[in-house]
């Protein structure tokens, strides 16, 4: 089975938590710091990332600001106060999820 | 660091691959700039026009698909904030002023030749200072270098709400004078809520524009 099928659905909860943790991130660094932290399994698509960044950012969940380095602009996202309530649900919601799954997969554990 | 020359050709590339929103462009090219950077720091021997070959023909597969989810993101945005500017005139202290209106509109105070010069004066006079249209045509008219994909959506939905708003203006009089004076009338008392919903659009507006000037100043440069 595809692996980024599966975790597609859990892509928004992932960018909200290292946002929280970061304050602060670009796209090149979210899909750098995402890959680093799961030892190269999980590797965010360019295609699956903007996207999901421009809806958060249209939510009012993101925001954005621009920054020069050089001579390029950079855009920075960072969580709004509505983002970080909506991280804590996210995360429930995660959790849950890997709680289902776990009562599926291993009921003994569960 | 890349020069300016390689990010220059890295922009040639993103046009020549259909990418031509300014906004859109400058996020590609930081990526892409980025993930060179990268390789070259791994592999110091290749160079930046082999790292471009390779890297960009994966990533450039993905570019219609995030200028078609940025235009449905910003139409959202613009709803989102639209609603919020709209529902704002139904809360404290703003609702005070509507609640006076909806009485003198609708509990027959006004006969219909003072609702008349209540509606002229309110579309000729009054509307256009609230939305203060000068100094949104200067924003909306001002000149720019580059491409903007969210100009382009907000020019669009200042045009269509604009259209609807003076159609809807100029039909209450021709209504009124040649149809029905009773549909006229009531048209005219609900004219309020259009007002309102084309001033918020505006408003709105406005306020993107605003921002997109401040994140994009380049674009605006000569």
């Amino acid at each position: 089975m595809n692996k980024s099928i599966l975790y597609k659905g859990c892509l928004e909860p992932i960018i909200l938590k290292l946002l929280n943790e970061n304050r602060r991130m670009y796209g090149y660094e979210i899909t750098q710091r995402v890959k680093d932290l799961t030892k190269g399994e999980l590797n965010i698509s360019e295609g699956a990332l903007y996207p999901l960044l421009h809806r958060l950012e249209a939510e009012g969940i993101l925001e954005a600001e621009m920054e020069n380095i050089g001579n390029r602009v950079r855009k920075y996202y960072s969580l709004t106060k509505d983002g970080k309530k909506q991280k804590s649900a996210a995360m429930s919601e995660l959790q849950n999820f890997i709680d289902t799954l776990q009562l599926l997969l291993n009921p003994k554990l569960a | 660091m890349l020069t300016e020359e390689q990010i220059k050709t890295l922009q040639n590339y993103c046009n020549a691959k259909g990418v031509v929103y300014y906004d859109l462009e400058q996020e590609i090219i930081d990526h892409l700039a980025s993930v060179i950077e990268t390789e070259q720091a791994k592999f110091p021997n290749k160079s930046f026009e082999k790292i471009l070959q390779t890297k960009a023909e994966e990533f450039s597969a993905d570019w219609r698909t995030i200028e078609t989810e940025k235009r449905k993101a910003l139409r959202r945005e613009y709803l989102r904030k639209f609603g919020k500017e709209f529902m704002s005139y139904f809360k404290l202290p703003r609702l005070i002023i509507i609640i006076l209106s909806i009485v003198i509109l609708f509990a027959e105070i006004l006969n219909t030749k003072q609702l008349c010069y209540i509606f002229y004066i309110t579309t000729f006079l009054f509307v256009p200072r609230l939305t203060k249209t000068e100094d949104f045509l200067k924003y909306l008219k001002k000149k720019r270098s580059n491409n903007l994909l969210i100009f382009n959506i907000l020019q669009k939905i200042f045009l269509i709400t604009t259209i609807l708003f003076f159609t809807y203006t100029f039909s209450i009089p021709i209504i009124y004078k040649f149809y029905s004076e009773k549909y006229g009338e009531i048209l005219m008392r609900i004219f309020l809520l259009a007002s309102i919903f084309y001033y918020s659009s505006i408003i709105v507006l406005k306020t993107m524009l605003q921002k997109m000037q401040i994140d994009y100043p380049l674009a605006f440069q000569n």
